[in-house]
């Protein structure tokens, strides 16, 4: 079987991509998909650790990260949109106002 | 190294490539793909770490629900026909460096634990037991993720629509 400690090492990998990603993609769409990227990492780890422990609440956690991932991703691509609408641009630099 | 262990680091590796290619690529089409092939990957692990209802989930929401969302989302914010869809990047080295640094220490920490070996008996199915556990245990925290669900639902189409919305530039004084 695959050792723990590899798993957690995908994991990690994959968040620290996310992480680069945020910090450095300017379209906000691509920063989103960031997000997506962490939060599946840490799934991993729940389901890593759920395995390690023979429990299924690690599992049962990372069902609900899932749903959450799910309405995060839909009321950030309506704001994105929205944002989109009026600006024009979904450049995160070039989005620099907070009135109208 | 038995079959099943060459098969979970292909999928590991195809995780991980897809990741590297969403962080390299500056097409934002082909970066929703990219981040397509990862979620499938991911979801294949879940399998192999004994997570068959949770890789179904993940199939079904990510891969059926997220990306085709995202894949909507490039679309309706990037108008221009016939030109490429960029997302460039700013801050390249300092991003690239605090992400390694944190990789560093995470690595770290990871191999300085001494992990308890993993069972290696194989699972039956989990879905009749999280089916129970949803429907007892976690009652309360399933109901409120689906009142939670319909009031995101309903926010996001009221955020997104297109009535009343004002231009830059083209607001009145």
């Amino acid at each position: 079987m695959v050792p723990t400690s590899h798993v957690l090492f995908l994991g990690a990998a994959l968040f620290c991509l996310g992480l680069a990603i945020i910090l450095t993609k300017k379209n906000t769409i691509v920063v989103l998909m960031g997000v997506e990227l962490m939060l599946n990492a840490a799934n991993l780890n729940f389901i890593a650790f759920a395995r390690m422990h023979e429990s299924l609440e690690g599992q049962i956690m990372s069902l609900f990260v899932i749903v959450l991932a799910a309405a995060e991703a839909a009321v950030g691509l309506a704001l994105v949109l929205r944002v989109y609408q009026y600006f024009k641009t979904a450049d995160i630099d070039r989005i620099n106002s907070v009135r109208e | 190294m038995s079959v099943t262990q060459a098969l979970f680091y292909a999928f590991a590796a195809l995780t991980l490539g897809g990741g590297l290619f969403l962080l390299i690529t500056k097409n934002v089409l082909y970066a929703a793909y990219g981040l397509m092939a990862t979620l499938l990957g991911m979801a294949a692990l879940y399998v192999f770490l004994g997570a068959d209802f949770v890789g179904a989930t993940q199939i079904l929401v990510y891969v059926g629900g997220v990306v085709v969302l995202v894949l909507f989302g490039v679309m309706l914010t990037n108008r221009l026909s016939g030109q490429k869809i960029l997302s460039l990047s700013h801050n390249r080295l300092a991003g690239y460096g605090l992400a390694t640094l944190f990789l560093a220490g995470l690595g770290y920490a990871i191999h300085s634990m001494n992990w308890a070996e993993a069972s290696t008996t194989p699972t039956e199915g989990t879905v009749k037991p999280i089916g129970k556990a949803l429907m007892t245990d976690y009652l309360l925290a399933f109901e409120l993720v689906g009142i939670l669900l319909l009031i995101v639902l309903v926010g996001a189409a009221y955020v997104a629509r297109l009535s009343g919305i004002k231009e830059k530039g083209h607001t009145t004084e």
